[in-house]
């Protein structure tokens, strides 16, 4: 059976789902023998290849680039997975949403040139963080704040048998 | 005593009893977010709808329906999961509920719901409304970003403390629950400070001041204990 | 509480003290007299008819016909209907702001204009359309709609 090509993207989340990802420990191991990382944070790869099988995708959509790159994602992926709470509700960063996107960002760099404002060397901000569903179609979702790692096998593990994976009961759990 | 079916199960039931009543003294689970044990029911939430197969599949709540003899009533079934599932996904959509965030995480009907009804996700575009904490009470604080509306709270004042000082202010979505004419509730000339409708709000809308959240669990059987112990004429 | 409030609502609400059923008719009393509600009266008729003061509120933040701010000298009331809706009242309203500085529901700093919303005029065929008054304006523009208020104002009203 040929290997699994994954991804996984880090897009407005404080990266706590990928430590957890990481908290799967010893099963990394075997996640290795039977998937292929092809994207991630935690490698040095920086386009996003074609012909992906899986990808997590950790955090809202906050800004162009991160939904340029959630673009680009879904049309090269097979299964798009909202990742923890931040792509499956906006969560912590969709906070700012009742805000208006000039007083966050004045209230943070004050005044004078205001990153983020226009579309420059730093993207720009999104009038507030969406999940990722509101931006492109997603396959399956795993909340949680951060999901757990037990939680994150039980969901890859039904992925790497070939199944859809189907968390039920507390494993659908938010926060 | 009346006879009525619930998931095709054979119920007798006191003829005063709700089919919220009846399907619980059977065992069948009916999920339920504005009842409260204690409280007059009134049916706002209509998590509990429950279809009557002999009044033409009409959806009637089921913690607001007396049972009447001959009732065939389907507690469970893929369309009621569905419906269900919507209204939870409406309430999430309405406000700003953040569970990571959130002093009632881990112990709220709202997030316990999801779970139960299957809620991966909330389908509807969320409203994120810009709505106020009123931390003005020397004890208790109220988040309107947590509130469902389930008005919980307003019953507990007025039945079981006889206080009144919660109304609903405003209409539809608008809506916000407040102290007395709308003052902060820390100079609410009514509030006698009991913390009844902390201990009533099935989210994190109202909760004690200096409390973690892994402290922040409420006493929900509080109201029917108070209410079963109080002399009656 | 403003004593003179409280006297003269205590002496309109007078047929109606300690009759909470009679809430809504003696709100309607009250801000026939008084033109509006203001919260000192409010409490007072809480305290009259025996009704507690948050129930007071729900009624009057519920209907929108009750008011708990002064109403200005002249009443404008754009209507959002449907035909109004098809044909820009969303411009007029913004005419309206820019020219007044108080969108719906508000009244002028200097208490000239109160601005409301309101489902149909009954003049489609007109839409937009506003009343100031009781004088209907329709086909309106942002252009003209500044124009007409700045003709009512100038003309002292």
């Amino acid at each position: 059976m040929p290997k699994i090509r994954l991804a996984t993207v880090w897009l407005s989340g404080c990266s706590g789902c990928h430590m957890s990802f990481l908290d799967l420990d010893e099963r990394l191991i075997e996640l290795a023998s039977k998937a292929d990382l092809v994207y991630s944070p935690i490698v040095d790869i920086k386009e996003y290849p074609a012909e992906v099988d899986v990808v997590l995708v950790e955090g809202a959509v906050g800004n162009t680039e991160q939904r340029r790159l959630l673009e680009e994602i879904r049309a090269k992926t097979r299964i798009v997975v909202a990742f923890g709470d931040c792509a499956v509700t906006g969560n912590v960063p969709s906070l700012r949403n009742p805000l208006l996107r000039e007083e966050v960002l004045r209230a943070v760099y004050g005044e004078g040139e205001v990153p983020g404002l226009e579309e420059g060397a730093v993207p720009k901000l999104l009038p507030q963080a969406l999940p990722i569903h509101a931006v492109i179609p997603v396959d399956r979702f795993l909340p949680g704040c951060p999901p757990s790692a037990d939680r994150i096998w039980k969901f890859l593990q039904g992925l790497l048998a070939g199944k859809r994976p189907e968390l039920t009961g507390a494993d659908l759990r938010f926060g | 005593m009346v006879n009525l079916r619930i998931d095709d199960t054979p119920v007798r039931a006191e003829p005063h009893w709700t089919i919220l009543t009846a399907a619980r003294a059977t065992g069948i689970r009916i999920p339920t977010l504005c009842d409260l044990d204690g409280l007059r029911p009134v049916g706002a939430c209509r998590l509990c709808l429950v279809e009557i197969r002999n009044w033409n599949s009409r959806l009637v709540p089921a913690c607001a329906t007396q049972v009447q003899e001959g009732l065939d009533v389907v507690a469970n079934s893929d369309r009621l999961i569905s419906l269900r599932r919507t209204i939870l996904e409406l309430l999430f959509a309405e406000r700003n509920h953040i569970c990571a965030f959130c002093v009632s995480n881990g112990h709220c009907e709202l997030q316990d719901l999801a779970t139960e009804l299957g809620m991966d996700h909330v389908t509807f575009p969320y409203r994120f409304p810009a709505l106020a904490v009123d931390a003005s009470h020397p004890k208790f604080g109220i988040d309107h970003n947590r509130c469902v509306l389930c008005g919980r709270c307003v019953r507990a004042c007025a039945e079981v403390e006889g206080a009144f000082t919660w109304g609903f202010a405003g209409r539809g979505v608008f809506t916000l629950i407040e102290a007395d004419l709308g003052a902060p509730w820390g100079q609410s000339t009514t509030c006698t400070e009991c913390g009844k409708c902390v201990h009533a709000c099935p989210t994190g809308a109202l909760f004690e001041k200096g409390k973690i959240t892994a402290e922040q669990e409420k006493r929900h059987a509080l109201l029917a204990e108070v209410t079963q112990r109080r002399p009656r004429a | 509480m403003n004593p003179t409030i409280e006297h003269q609502v205590a002496e309109l609400t007078r047929p109606y003290a300690g009759a909470p059923s009679e809430l809504i008719q003696a709100l309607h009393r009250v801000q026939s007299e008084l033109g509006h509600i203001p919260v000192e009266a409010q409490a007072a008729v809480a305290k009259a008819l025996g009704v507690p003061p948050s129930q007071v509120r729900g009624v009057i933040t519920f209907y929108h016909f009750f008011r708990t701010t002064p109403v200005g000298r002249h009443t404008l009331r754009l209507c959002l209907g449907t035909a109004c809706h098809v044909r820009g009242a969303d411009l007029i309203l913004r005419a309206i702001r820019e020219e007044l500085g108080v969108g719906l529901g508000g009244t002028t700093a200097d208490g000239m204009f109160t601005v409301e919303g309101v489902r149909c005029l009954g003049a489609c065929g007109l839409a937009p359309v506003m009343m100031v008054n009781q004088e209907v304006y329709g086909k309106l523009d942002p252009k003209r709609t500044k124009r007409i208020l700045r003709q009512i104002r100038e003309g002292g009203g």
